[in-house]
């Protein structure tokens, strides 16, 4: 059964233009710059602690920068009235489900606080998100009888209730076994190629990247150092690209020794 | 320096919290549910505790001022200073730390969790206002509960002042003499003057804990220790606001 978007929305595109966020003394984002294009999926890559998270927070608004600009279909990002405009959805990396609500009322959330449907509709189509998600079994359960792989599961189709224009997945894949990653991977595809919704996924996971993604960016230490197809990516002899891309095990020169001597 | 900025601070926030979440009140007929399940569990969690521990507080100062009482030969006005003490400032009070220990500590545990989990963000992505959705319910259900609550602990008061004044037998009041006394001197006003007081403690007391518990920023730790301010800070703020409002009444 294919995902629908009923409300046929049209994909958005997202500019991030020279963003810096800095907390404290600590700068996080120094002046990251990127273009995604509506209905493409968008894969951000990088080390961990590199603001790829922070850059997600500021997409979706719920973090402001310290300077520069979000702009989702050229609106403003930290404006809540584009949010409401626009719809925008986020999954989390740790699923951020609603505790004390089953799987049912997680996914019905949305569509009852905003009115969109009535009783019967939004029960046919979070039965059917369910379906489609193999989670039927779960929807009674509560987010803490479930596993991590369900958890995601639930976080994403929370999130397709939502019918959104621009949905962004922070590292979807992590916690996750292959076959698991593989399965969310194949899901994000289907979602942006039956949906048409623009994707942005903030992830390690280079098969990933390289299998779904249309354009893959890298960054490193709060930069954007690449920009370019899955293809172009693998293609680049960038040392900080390739050594992202096929970090060699070294057991006689190991890179926390070198951290350690602060070479 | 740091403290006076910090609870500056938190004064700022709770009102910014409070503004904010007094511009949802048109949204509060589709609350029902959620308000219905405050209602519940403020209701469940503190009145048994508030009727037990008024029941034992009527009783002792019933035990007291009749104890004093007696070698003036004016025992039976003990009915006028139980049933005055319980409407004017234990009720309110106790009724108010009763609310603080068992509702405020659960909401801010709760609101801290879904903050630290990321629950609260979730609800922002999502176009909900956690005003709209958290404290809204919470902010309502304790202003409809504050007035049976409190009005639960006068009676259970009474009533323990007045078993005590039955089968004590250096007292020896009875029930009528006991509740006629008490009637006279408790009129409608100090019952209106109780209720408000509990209303003001009972409001403030949730505005506390729901602000507290939705600026947690960190981890598991530090869910406990807000937990640990918001019941602190109640309890001082209830005592400090006390006397401003007992004067203000009188």
């Amino acid at each position: 059964m294919p995902f629908s978007n009923s409300t046929q929305k049209k994909p958005v595109a997202v500019e991030v233009r020279d963003l810096r966020k800095s907390y404290g003394d600590h700068e996080v984002l120094h002046g990251v710059s990127l273009q995604v294009d509506p209905g493409e999926i968008f894969v951000i890559m990088g080390a961990s602690g590199t603001g790829k998270s922070v850059l997600l927070k500021h997409i979706i608004g719920l973090e402001t920068p310290t300077s520069g600009e979000v702009l989702i279909d050229n609106r403003s990002a930290f404006d809540a009235q584009t949010h409401r405009d626009i719809v925008t959805a986020i999954v989390f990396q740790d699923g951020a489900l609603f505790n004390s609500m089953s799987v049912y009322d997680n996914l019905a959330l949305y569509p009852r606080e905003h009115r969109l449907y009535d009783r019967k509709t939004i029960d046919e189509k979070v039965m059917q998100t369910l379906g489609i998600l193999s989670l039927e079994n779960a929807a009674n359960k509560m987010p803490s009888e479930l596993s991590g792989g369900m958890k995601k599961r639930v976080s994403v189709a929370r999130a397709l209730m939502m019918e959104p224009q621009l949905l962004l997945y922070d590292e979807p894949t992590s916690e996750l076994d292959p076959i698991m990653a593989a399965t969310i991977s194949e899901l994000i595809a289907s979602v942006s190629k039956e949906t048409g919704l623009t994707s942005i996924v903030v992830s390690h996971d280079r098969d990933l990247a390289m299998t779904i993604g249309h354009r893959v960016a890298l960054m490193h230490q709060g930069n954007v150092i690449f920009t370019g197809t899955p293809d172009e990516l693998k293609n680049s002899n960038e040392p900080i690209v390739t050594d992202f891309l096929n970090p060699e095990i070294d057991l006689t020169n190991p890179r926390f020794r070198k951290t350690e001597n602060g070479k | 320096m740091k403290v006076i900025t910090n609870t500056l601070d938190s004064i700022g926030s709770a009102v910014i919290l409070v503004l904010r979440t007094l511009r949802y009140i048109p949204s509060l007929p589709r609350q029902g549910q959620r308000l219905g399940y405050q209602l519940l569990f403020m209701g469940n969690a503190t009145l048994p505790l508030v009727v037990i521990l008024s029941f034992c507080i009527g009783a002792v100062l019933a035990l007291q001022t009749g104890y004093s009482f007696q070698d003036l030969g004016v025992t039976r006005y003990i009915g006028s200073v139980v049933g005055l003490a319980m409407v004017r400032e234990l009720g309110p009070v106790m009724t108010a730390i009763m609310v603080v220990g068992r509702i405020s500590s659960a909401i801010t545990a709760e609101l801290a969790s879904m903050k630290i989990y990321r629950e609260v963000d979730a609800l922002q992505t999502m176009n909900i206002p956690p005003e709209r959705f958290l404290v809204l319910p919470r902010l309502t259900a304790i202003t409809l509960i504050m007035p049976i609550l409190t009005m639960a602990s006068f009676v259970s008061g009474w009533a323990g002042g007045a078993v005590v004044c039955e089968s004590v037998p250096f007292i020896d009041l009875s029930y009528q003499v006991y509740f006629r006394t008490l009637s006279e001197f408790v009129g409608v006003d100090a019952l209106i003057d109780g209720l408000v007081k509990a209303e003001v403690f009972g409001i403030c007391v949730v505005v506390i804990a729901t602000n507290i518990g939705l600026r947690t920023t960190g981890g598991p730790r530090e869910i406990g220790q807000s937990v640990t301010r918001a019941v602190v800070s109640s309890i001082i703020f209830v005592l400090f606001i006390n006397y401003f409002i007992t004067n203000a009444l009188l």
